[in-house]
């Protein structure tokens, strides 16, 4: 299976009145394709910042960004910024942007804002676009009529298919999801989780799945990175790091997990992330942690502990 | 408390002659018990938040009975004061529902002054007391911050402090964690139990999440469309679920496990209907798996199924 990204010491910082934010810091991470990664961390840890940095959406306050992503191969970080635009976003690396299905256009017909990138990009005539609109709604569980509705008329889980199927459109290669269940109900959640295992099955696509829920990611994703105050602390297979996790925080967010089906209760972490302006040296993670160590203010190294899976942490140092 | 038959309708005047009926809450009955905590779950627009703030009388019920400690205060305005003394209410939002130029002092003196003007002897004290029970400790050094300055677990810390502080009998807690992030979620419930064990206040704990409603509650009530669909002891229904729609939610919940991913959600199709519009007979039957001859004609009645396990479903009848 061939590896169709590659994330290597990225770095996106931004510069604000109080200082500049490491939002991601020294980032790692691997993709094959036709598997799904699950990035996942609380609100502020930089998931929406690594997925920018992917899709090379830079805010104007950028103050750092460098690294290396390897995109089947070419590192998009070089990469001429029209080149990126014209052969690369959207059209084989997409996005699903986090509160998506409150930002459609109000005013223009769903289906027109799914086909517009057709015919803009593509040269597609509005014929064409049309029933290519009307064959992704079907794969999406999505009436074809619906092409002709605005967004107010549609409800909440049908407003997040349409945004699935705007970044669907161009046939992405890699498709980043940025939350895109966390505003719907539980049950509508799990139709939307099972229609994204269906996508990824049919068209063999690789995605990147953001979310703060462990439980949710693992109903997808074959990989997980678990992220804390701006960087990657635990990258494993799904089984390595839900059944065995390795790293002080994800055995943390795990046990803080409540389940349904056992009866052991969650267990909290005491103490809250650091903030991401000055953060402390070394581990970011040591402030919370019950085994640390003097050594955990020197940086931790990333460490190897299997083909698929490393940790930063001075306990496998 | 004892809600009787409780229905809570917003009208909404639409053009100049039709009258819109939003029948939020539409014939609950329930019972709080000293020291006990019943959980309303449920998804959005069931009626469950209006539910809390009509049972403490932010908003008026349209009919029905509100009793508390005996008294019938279903149609009490003028002397309130006693009732909000004994009845507290916390949202969901622990970043909008502090005044942000107020420093938690002034927060927590607020409901001492309107409530019980200069009938406390040492409000300063009071206030530590409550943030030490909160665990806001040292209370010096919260006395004077602003919410601003605190992390999400921590406002919503004050927010259960401002509720306390008048030592109410009653209270209920809206959706107190949704906002917060999964590894201290747990802490705050827990914090919760503590305080309401020690306290023997009785909390109506308003979730979405029936998996936190399974450690926090001793009873469970399960809403759909303005109605109590199931009632019973939180670990009853939970393990023994016997409404259609508990199932489904409950298969709805995703679950920490790698084998997840490897298979589809038994899920239950469609959306929560609107309440302005609820289908006919039973409000569930357009997205029951089990629906037969009379659902979508007569409206099923909560009826004791086992001992101490209600059910509003055709089923059992
Ligand atoms: N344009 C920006 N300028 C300055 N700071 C920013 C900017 N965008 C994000 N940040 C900060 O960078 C950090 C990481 O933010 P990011 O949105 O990537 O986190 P996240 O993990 O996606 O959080 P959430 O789960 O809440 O979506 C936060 O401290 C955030 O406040
Ligand atoms: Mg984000």
């Amino acid at each position: 299976m061939g590896l169709l990204l590659e994330v290597r010491d990225l770095h996106l910082y931004y510069r604000t009145i109080k200082g500049v934010v490491q939002a991601v810091d020294g980032v790692d991470l691997r993709l094959e394709e036709g598997k799904v990664v699950g990035l996942v961390g609380e609100s502020g840890c930089g998931k929406s910042s690594t997925a920018n940095a992917i899709m090379k959406l830079l805010p104007k306050n950028t103050a750092r960004y460098d690294g290396e992503i390897l995109f089947d191969g070419v590192n998009i970080i070089d990469l001429d910024d029209e080149i990126f635009r014209r052969e690369y976003r959207w059209k084989r690396i997409a996005m699903v942007f986090q509160g998506a299905m409150n930002s459609l256009n109000p005013v223009i017909k769903v289906g027109d804002q799914v086909a517009e990138p057709l015919i803009l990009k593509e040269g597609y005539t509005r014929a064409e676009a049309e029933a290519r609109v009307k064959e992704l709604f079907r794969m999406l569980n999505l009436p074809e009529s619906f092409v002709n509705r605005y967004p107010h008329e549609l409800s909440g889980g049908m407003k997040q298919r349409v945004v699935i199927a705007m970044a669907m459109v161009l046939e992405p290669q890699l498709l980043i999801l940025d939350e895109p269940t966390s505003a719907l109900d539980v049950s509508v959640q799990a139709q939307i989780m099972n229609l994204l295992k269906k996508l990824k099955e049919l068209k063999r696509m690789s995605m990147i799945f953001i979310t703060h829920d462990i439980a949710l990611a693992s109903d997808l994703s074959d990989y997980m990175a678990i992220m804390y105050a701006g960087k990657i602390v635990e990258f494993g297979t799904i089984e390595e790091v839900l059944l065995d996790p390795k790293h002080p925080y994800s055995q943390g967010l795990i046990a803080a997990t409540p389940v349904l089906s056992r009866d052991v209760p969650p267990k909290f972490l005491p103490g809250n992330p650091p903030s991401l302006i000055n953060p402390p040296k070394g581990c970011r993670f040591k402030d919370r942690c019950k085994y640390r160590m003097d050594v955990c203010d020197n940086e931790p190294n990333s460490i190897k502990l299997s083909d698929s899976r490393y940790v930063k942490c001075f306990l496998y140092h | 408390m004892e809600l009787s038959n409780l229905k809570t309708y917003y009208f909404l005047r639409k053009g100049l002659f039709k009258r819109l009926v939003v029948r939020a809450v539409d014939g609950v009955s329930l019972v709080f018990r000293e020291g006990e905590i019943v959980s309303i779950v449920g998804e959005s627009g069931c009626g469950k938040t209006t539910l809390g703030k009509t049972s403490v009388k932010l908003v008026e019920p349209y009919d029905g009975k509100i009793v508390f400690e005996g008294k019938d205060i279903t149609r009490m305005d003028g002397d309130l004061k006693w009732f909000r003394r004994r009845a507290q209410i916390i949202f969901q939002d622990p970043f909008q529902s502090l005044n942000p130029y107020h420093s938690i002092f002034d927060i927590l003196k607020e409901p001492l002054d309107n409530l019980f003007r200069g009938e406390v002897d040492d409000p300063t004290e009071k206030i530590m007391k409550t943030l030490e029970e909160v665990r806001l400790a040292p209370p010096e050094e919260f006395l004077y911050k602003y919410p601003h300055m605190l992390s999400g677990g921590q406002r919503q810390r004050v927010n259960i402090a401002r509720a306390l502080i008048v030592d109410p009998k009653f209270i209920v807690a809206d959706e107190p964690v949704s906002m917060i992030d999964a590894s201290s979620r747990a802490e705050i419930l827990t914090l919760f139990r503590e305080i309401q064990n020690r306290r023997r206040t009785a909390i109506m704990y308003i979730t979405h999440d029936i998996s936190t409603a399974k450690y926090f509650s001793d009873y469970i009530a399960v809403m759909y469309a303005g109605k109590v669909v199931e009632y019973g002891r939180t670990m009853e229904v939970i393990k023994n679920p016997l409404h259609p729609y508990t199932v489904g939610l409950i298969a709805s919940v995703p679950e920490p496990d790698p084998e997840n991913r490897k298979r589809f959600r038994p899920v239950i199709g469609g959306e929560p209907p609107n309440p302005i519009n609820p289908p006919p007979g039973c409000r569930f039957h357009p997205r029951c798996p089990k629906r037969f001859e009379p659902c979508d004609k007569i409206e099923p009645q909560l009826k004791e199924v086992e001992k101490g396990h209600f059910v509003a479903c055709h089923l059992y009848e």
